[in-house]
């Protein structure tokens, strides 16, 4: 019998005996004094706790994983050594909570426990500072930012969720990072890179003007990262075109605290195992017999897996786009779809990133030349080249069908063209995609049939020729 | 088939049936308290749907992985026991803020010292218990196939994990024929997404006297002599072989999603199986 999210509340609630090494810890909780979780997953759970007199964030695992234990333990060496001002105390603690199961049967839970420091989530300070107008708060965040992303990226770890949320800022505007779920020793990834890009020019839009907060107030990074390369998108999304593009071309070079060179973090997305793909590889005598699954030629490339990576090779089976997603999609129209840790991106035929890897979800259109991309729940539409079509406007889009798209808005649905443009006002309880001309809408209680200009038309007739 | 990850773009349907006849009156034990079945089934249905909630807790709030939809049936009666429903379902973000009430529960546990020591868990209600009246199971399997229909049938949800409904009983149907039954229960299977069939699990509660429980059955033979438990046995699913191979080790049978004679932990586990074990996206 498994342990459940419930089971291990009741142990952090009544603590007494229950932890092995952690004696005094205590959930910190609701108004209600219900212990509140941070966030949850399959595997794992965060809460809030107080031990010490100081807070830390709990993680407890569901399940054993001693490989998983032995990367933390690494980890929280490798955090030790870096004796760095901007991470924070962390702890990887083997068996350390008893937890019963429904059955009442005991079971030892591997815990992490990270201090959380002092002060409130970059979101946070950022939204109050914005609100205060305050722009010399702003301005030094940017200046703290900068120094630790300088630092991060020398330092040779890679964080790999480097976000709003996962940088505090206390009183006197010094910065953690906070939340090491997937940092790891990787001297040359630049896995970080796109995001604190974006940060940095986020922060820096809002320190030239706090009244920018309602405009971009309520994108993620996620958003922000996808937007980067396109600073007509970006721009056509602010709204304010000119103060924005004066911005993007001074932001690098006016900053003196700011010591990223943006452009040369936006420019070339590539990541640079792509770029180096050939080095050292003798591709000549790759062939057919290394790859565990080779599809048919498409567009003259072939997608191929090896040991659960895909890549791809070219009619002389050189590798052209190495092995290094989670999955492809062979080639249409010079775009492939691919997946890395769960998330989606495009890629063209040099192996170029057209779309980051940030998306949970991409649908690549190539009759229409448009791609339907999903981010945080919400869902857009770009052309061939990631130019945004629609915002992420919409909770659901259905496919590309006679040029025509679901979709549906404050859960009304309604239709969109292929050029993102609002085809059909969203009035209805449920919609369907069209099919010869016609598609099958619910108004109310009442299903009919609408063409393409939203009017109902009368059910389609099969027509049979016998003889 | 039955792999479609969950997200808030592709959520999934729990649809639970909960017995609220007059036999739902006896008394059971459950965390170690001599308790009337209906308590029990509503505590575990309330755990469960915490437990839902806690599992699609991110960042950013509870997501709407799930639909959810809780009705009871006794007398003439099939209801919603949601508090606030407008439609069939709750949506989860909604039905975490629309909580009725919380109640302490006490256990106690032996501590890895061999000392004892009592767990108080604040557990929150929606659901209430009662128990009166006789048992109108096909009125509420019916209710069971509109929900679940015109949920598969809106476009949005055509390719997500197929809805999964709980049956949970300790009796026989005072409503239908075996034939009423067995077609109802055919129609509900015979829905489907685009990922698969509708799931029905069908879980009958012993009082605790009768034959050991049957959980999971993967052939008739293995159930008690019984016409009854033979109807309950053919009018559940089959369990998709990712799911049946992790829980029964035979993955070359097919096993159905069925318990006789069910304990209320075997209640527990058989409805934790059927709902954590999705693939929520992370």
């Amino acid at each position: 019998m498994g342990i459940s999210i419930s089971n291990i509340l009741e142990s952090v609630c009544n603590p007494q005996g229950r932890f092995r090494s952690l004696e005094g810890i205590y959930p910190l909780g609701d108004e209600h004094g219900t212990p509140r979780i941070l966030s949850s997953s399959n595997s794992q759970v965060r809460f809030p706790v107080k031990w010490n007199g100081s807070e830390y964030v709990m993680q407890v695992f569901l399940s054993d994983d001693s490989q998983r234990m032995e990367k933390l333990r690494e980890l929280m060496r490798i955090i030790d050594g870096a004796d760095s001002p901007y991470l924070t105390e962390f702890n990887a603690l083997p068996s350390e909570i008893t937890v019963f199961d429904s059955s009442a049967e005991a079971h030892y839970c591997d815990i992490t426990l990270t201090r959380t420091p002092p002060g409130a989530a970059l979101a946070y300070f950022i939204k109050e500072s914005c609100a205060r107008n305050d722009i010399q708060a702003l301005k030094n965040v940017l200046g703290q930012f900068c120094d630790m992303a300088v630092w991060l990226l020398g330092s040779g770890l890679s964080h790999g969720r480097v976000n709003f949320r996962n940088i505090r800022v206390n009183n006197s505007g010094r910065i953690k990072l906070v939340n090491y779920d997937h940092m790891r020793h990787a001297p040359d990834a630049d896995t970080d890179n796109k995001d604190i890009a974006a940060i940095a020019l986020y922060i820096k839009l809002l320190s030239q003007d706090p009244g920018r907060y309602e405009l971009l107030g309520k994108w993620t990074v996620s958003e922000i990262a996808g937007n980067i390369n396109d600073p007509a998108g970006l721009m056509r999304r602010s709204g304010d075109r000119r103060t924005l593009a004066a911005a993007l071309e001074t932001f690098a070079g006016t900053a003196e605290t700011l010591r990223i060179d943006l452009s040369s973090l936006t420019s070339d997305t590539t990541p640079p195992e792509l770029r180096d793909s050939s080095a050292g590889i003798d591709t000549r005598t790759w062939n057919r017999k290394h790859y565990d699954n080779i599809e048919r030629m498409e567009e003259s490339l072939r997608c191929v897996e090896l040991n659960g990576k895909f890549g791809f090779i070219d009619e002389n089976w050189s590798e052209v786009i190495p092995l290094i997603y989670d999955n492809a999609t062979g080639f249409k129209e010079g775009r492939s779809v691919v997946v890395l840790d769960s998330l989606f991106g495009m890629i063209d035929k040099e192996g170029g990133l057209i779309l980051p890897v940030i998306y949970e979800s991409v649908d690549w259109y190539c009759e229409d030349g448009v791609a339907k991309i999903a981010c945080d729940g919400r869902f857009g539409l770009v052309d061939r080249k990631a130019r945004p079509l629609t915002g992420l406007d919409y909770e659901w889009m259905g496919e590309v069908s006679e040029g025509m798209i679901c979709v549906r808005r404050d859960e009304m649905y309604g239709y969109i063209s292929s050029d993102g443009k609002p085809a059909i006002e969203p009035v209805y309880s449920d919609a369907n995609e069209f099919r010869g001309g016609t598609a099958v809408v619910r108004h109310g209680k009442v299903t009919m049939f609408i063409n393409h200009a939203g009017e109902e038309v009368s059910p389609p007739v099969k027509i049979t020729v016998h003889g | 088939m039955y792999t479609s990850r969950i997200s808030r773009n592709n959520p999934t349907a729990f649809v639970i049936l909960i017995d609220q006849s007059g036999s739902m009156e006896e008394l059971t034990s459950y965390n170690g308290e001599q308790m009337p079945k209906s308590e029990a089934v509503t505590l575990i249905v309330n755990a469960l749907l915490t437990e839902i909630i806690n599992r699609s807790t991110r960042e950013d709030g509870v997501r709407d992985y799930f639909d959810i939809a809780v009705y009871g049936y006794h007398g003439e009666t099939v209801a919603s026991l949601l508090p606030e429903t407008k439609g069939d379902f709750m949506a989860l973000g909604k039905l975490a803020d629309n909580v009725r009430r919380n109640v302490e529960l006490k256990k106690e546990r032996r501590l890895p010292d061999g000392s004892s020591a009592v767990s108080v868990i604040s557990q929150k209600i929606w659901i209430e218990a009662e128990a009166c009246d006789r048992t109108p199971m096909y009125a509420a399997l019916n209710k069971a196939f509109d929900t679940v229909r015109t949920w598969c049938a809106t476009r949005a949800h055509s390719d997500c994990y197929p809805p999964t409904i709980f049956n949970i009983t300790d009796g026989e149907a005072s409503d239908g024929s075996e034939k009423e039954l067995l077609e109802i229960a055919r129609d509900i299977r015979s829905l489907s997404t685009n990922d698969g069939n509708v799931l029905l699990v069908n879980i009958h509660l012993g009082s605790g006297t009768e034959d050991r429980p049957v959980i999971f059955a993967c052939d008739p033979g293995e159930l008690p002599d019984s016409k009854y438990a033979r109807m309950l046995y053919d009018m559940s699913s089959v369990l998709p072989e990712n799911i049946s191979g992790e829980i029964t080790g035979k993955h070359s049978a097919e096993c159905r999603a069925v318990g006789f004679n069910a304990a209320i932990t075997d209640l527990v586990n058989i409805m934790n199986i059927g709902s954590v074990s999705v693939n929520v996206i992370d």
